[in-house]
């Protein structure tokens, strides 16, 4: 591998991706490029959501820590990690709300709604925040989602049973989302370094496709 | 992939929840009541809660299922014995109270719920409680 070989986070393409998709021509084929983008953005989202409803019921499955109810790896955090770096703020929003509501009509019932949206909202803002607004890594946003989305539902639990002893083990569930927010922030950042150009097709120029990627000498 | 502020994002969450799982078994042990149970009465108390009130506090004697009906199907049964209590089984849809295993008197400091079972979905709280801590409760 080059030394230029850039080991550094996958480039911030939310703008690009977020903007209209960009037709240089106007005229008649204007029309007809804008609608086929727009129809590959519609299809990303399609796969984003059934990924991250795969991805959650394949790990609720999986019993990790039956001692520590609740704890789960969050695999779906990570296609909205995805998400929060190739799509605009609006999408990712609207990715974790269908996933949310899919995931309680499909799997669960109104009490896991509750839980499920609290979780969601509270790391999706948060993560969006800080990614515009702190300079923190892949792994450091993914992290700090993971935290954010245990915090969310420690909320309506404690809202639900009223007892403040829940707050050790929001304690536990902290260190427990730390690992679990590494985790997924590794193999999200695997992935778009990988130079997946899915969300890249939706709208942008394949120069902008080469995330980590080694150039030539 | 990793930043110097991700790792002190990751350090310093490190420390409030370390410092909290340190803290709060001493913060308990402090507010404990250290009067020891009388001649005769149990040396644990279960108390539970519905919704945050408490419904009853009950002296660990024997060994029996406690059936907590809210109606409507709302079941939680508690097996309870002179040593601690486990849930037993529960009509909540995801049985996460169920796994939490028993809570006894020597374990209660170091589980992540330490002396709690917790089931969310029915906003049940059962309590392990040395009789020193059940204070001025009228048991």
């Amino acid at each position: 591998m080059s030394q230029d070989a850039p080991s550094r986070e996958p480039r911030d393409v939310s703008r690009k991706v977020a903007q209209k998709p960009e037709t240089p021509l106007r005229g008649p084929g204007h029309a007809a490029a804008q609608s086929r983008l727009y129809a590959q953005r519609i299809a990303l989202c399609g796969l984003l959501t059934t990924l991250m409803l795969v991805l959650g019921y394949v790990e609720s499955q999986i019993p990790l820590m039956p001692a520590i109810p609740g704890v789960k790896l969050g695999l779906s955090n990570a296609v909205l990690l995805y998400a929060v770096y190739l799509l605009s703020p609006s999408l990712t929003v609207g990715l974790m709300l269908v996933k949310v509501l899919l995931s309680a009509v499909l799997f669960g019932n109104p009490f896991a709604l509750a839980f499920s949206l609290a979780g969601g909202a509270l790391s999706v803002a948060g993560m969006l925040l800080l990614k515009r607004f702190a300079s923190l890594g892949v792994v450091g946003i993914s992290v700090a989602g993971a935290v954010l989305h245990n915090a969310g539902q420690m909320l309506i639990a404690l809202a639900l049973v009223g007892n403040a002893n829940l707050l050790y083990y929001a304690a536990v569930l902290t260190l427990v989302g730390i690992g679990t927010g590494i985790l997924t922030g590794v193999v999200a950042g695997l992935v778009m370094k990988a130079g997946v150009g899915m969300a890249v097709q939706a709208g942008m120029k394949p120069g902008n496709t080469r995330q980590g990627k080694p150039e030539k000498k | 992939m990793f930043r110097k502020k991700d790792i002190l994002l990751i350090f310093l969450l490190a420390v409030v929840a370390g410092g909290v799982l340190l803290l709060m078994p001493l913060l308990r042990k402090g507010a404990m009541p250290q009067a020891g149970p009388a001649a005769g009465e149990a040396s644990l108390y279960l108390r539970y809660s519905i919704g945050g009130e408490t419904v009853a506090t009950l002296p660990l004697t024997e060994e029996k299922d406690l059936q907590i009906d809210q109606g409507d199907g709302v079941i939680n049964i508690l097996h309870l014995s002179p040593t601690g209590f486990f849930m037993l089984s529960s009509t909540c849809h995801n049985q996460l109270c169920v796994y939490q295993g028993e809570v006894t008197a020597d374990n209660m400091d170091s589980r992540p719920l330490m002396n709690m079972v917790v089931c969310a979905p029915h906003r049940v709280v059962a309590e392990l409680l040395p009789a020193g801590e059940v204070g001025g409760e009228s048991p």
